[in-house]
């Protein structure tokens, strides 16, 4: 087996560049099945282009990305879709579907390996399995009793907690989170940590977590990515990140504040 | 010589151009209002307006030949009207559902791989699948129900056609406008779990687009009323038919009548899609 197949996520010298705005500049990243990654950084680094880089949800301008052990480049639209399948990916936001209800919206999860009937089946007149393994997820991440709420009746964090079931039932071999503590409430920004890693660890699943808050950064993830500029700026483990490192990596410079 | 082009400017410039165009136009096809006055047809539309104050609740020419009852004459007319109105518009809705996936930028920028031939290709595909449906929407439905009597004979389905083939692909650039303007997030979403593009147009946007597309479905409703009636010149057993029997033996007061029917139905539906319109939003917001 080659050491692509043996990496959960594999980047090679890639650049994403928007118009006349490069985001990604040459970067290279080895992530190992069941490594737990967080990606810190300023806002506007490069963090959430790098995670939906992971997810195959961002092409690249240049460079090679395997994911799972699949060359991206070699992937015609189904397995595409396979590949996404098999990562759980948790946006920022959430991108619930409102006006379905929670159960609806977990049970959504599994379009990646369905079917256009198969899914319209399950969705709209989903079978008491299905409907049992979607209780069992949210009682999980703890809101079993919303499984029949519209989601746009859920707060915040109950609407985060869905988006974390829905990933979860993709059974997939990774999770990547985009910010999920940036629009929580700071008492809730720990359990969602705790959560994300403890799942992680229960399912070994690779989990990649983008973020800003140094201290939970350094309490639940192992590895550490620092981005800015679009480049690594340390990729080095938690412990061996010190205070000085993250403050030279949020330090705004002169061309920050040219470029905003 | 510089004072007058001053005096002109952009916008008298344009006005007076309408009007001599306007007056070229009277001349080449030979406007001649002295035509208007001194005729005799003056005096029956006098007789038709004046036959709006008393509309027809029998049949004003007591015909042996007709059995029925004049009033129930015009509910069949109306029950016939709302049929093939409907008919139309359920077929209208597949069409527009298909025309609007098929239509958005959307459906081909994820379908596109990121290969530049086939970013070529699908580009056109678009625009391809955007020219048919506007020559399809451009061509009036009287004119489709020309086409469709000649070829299958005075059939229901001929006129349902007609009327659902502009419909269809009116709905279908709507629905397709819906789709762009859509929020992207769900979107994305769905496509981050693996979704193909019709499992994210039907279960990450329909669902958010519904008030708005039924919101305009009932609004096309009104409209496809209005088309069944006139489709009845043609044929169709809708309103427009009796109208036309009426008016050819100048039985202005049943005219009326009918047009009368028709306006009540349109104002009904009017009422009654504002109803919902209000329900909808009103729920989608709480």
């Amino acid at each position: 087996m080659s050491t692509a197949a043996q990496a959960a996520f594999r980047l090679r010298d890639v650049t994403v560049r928007f118009a006349d705005l490069v985001a990604l500049d040459n970067v290279s990243l080895t992530i190992a099945p069941g490594e737990r990654v967080g990606f810190v950084g300023p806002s506007g680094a490069g963090k959430t282009t790098l995670l939906r880089l992971l997810n195959a949800n961002q092409q690249a301008t240049s460079g090679k990305i395997s994911l799972l052990g699949q060359a991206l480049e070699q992937l015609d639209q189904k397995n595409l879709r396979q590949v996404r399948s098999a990562i759980g990916f948790i946006p920022q936001h959430y991108h619930l579907v409102p006006s379905l209800r929670v159960l609806q919206n977990v049970l959504l999860g599994r379009l990646g390996q369905q079917g256009f009937w198969a899914s319209l089946r399950s969705v709209f007149f989903s079978r008491e399995f299905e409907q049992t393994k979607v209780h069992a997820l949210l009682e999980r991440v703890g809101i079993a009793e919303k499984l029949f709420a519209k989601v746009d009746t859920l707060s915040g964090g109950q609407q985060q907690r869905v988006a974390i079931a829905r990933a979860l039932y993709q059974a997939p071999q990774a999770l990547l989170a985009d910010e999920p503590v940036a629009s929580v409430d700071p008492s809730r920004a720990e359990a969602t940590m705790a959560l994300l890693s403890t799942l992680a660890e229960e399912q070994q699943l690779t989990l990649g977590v983008s973020l800003h808050d140094q201290r939970l950064a350094r309490a639940f993830l192992p590895r550490l990515v620092g981005v800015r500029h679009g480049k690594i700026f340390k990729d080095a483990p938690a412990q061996d990140w010190t205070d000085t490192d993250f403050e030279e990596l949020y330090h705004l410079d002169q061309s920050d504040l040219v470029e905003s | 010589m510089n004072r007058a082009a001053h005096w002109l400017g952009p916008r008298r410039s344009a006005l007076l151009g309408i009007l001599l165009a306007g007056m070229i136009g009277a001349w080449l096809i030979q406007l001649d209002p002295a035509q208007l006055f001194g005729r005799a047809q003056w005096h029956q539309l006098g007789e038709f307006f004046k036959a709006a104050l008393r509309p027809a609740l029998a049949y004003e020419d007591p015909n042996p030949a007709s059995d029925g009852v004049f009033l129930s004459e015009i509910g069949f007319a109306i029950y016939k009207t709302l049929l093939y109105a409907a008919a139309a518009i359920g077929l209208s809705l597949i069409g527009g559902l298909v025309f609007g996936l098929i239509g958005s930028t959307r459906a081909w920028l994820a379908l596109a791989s990121p290969a530049k031939p086939f970013r070529v290709l699908s580009m056109s595909s678009m625009f391809l699948v955007r020219l048919v449906m506007t020559i399809l929407r451009s061509v009036h439905e009287i004119i489709w129900a020309i086409l469709f009597l000649q070829a299958l004979g005075n059939l229901p389905l001929a006129a349902v056609i007609a009327i659902a083939i502009p419909y269809s692909a009116t709905l279908g650039k709507v629905f397709s406008e819906l789709i762009d303007e859509a929020p992207r997030a769900t979107a994305e979403g769905l496509r981050a779990n693996g979704a193909s593009v019709l499992q994210v147009y039907v279960f990450g946007l329909l669902p958010t687009m519904l008030p708005d597309l039924f919101a305009y479905l009932l609004y096309r409703f009104e409209c496809g009323l209005r088309s069944a009636a006139v489709l009845g010149f043609f044929g169709a057993p809708t309103l427009g038919y009796y109208l036309s029997l009426s008016w050819g033996e100048r039985h202005f007061h049943e005219v009326w009548a009918y047009l009368y029917a028709l306006l009540a139905i349109i104002v009904v539906c009017d009422l009654w899609s504002g109803a919902v319109r209000q329900r909808l939003t009103t729920h989608h917001a709480a």
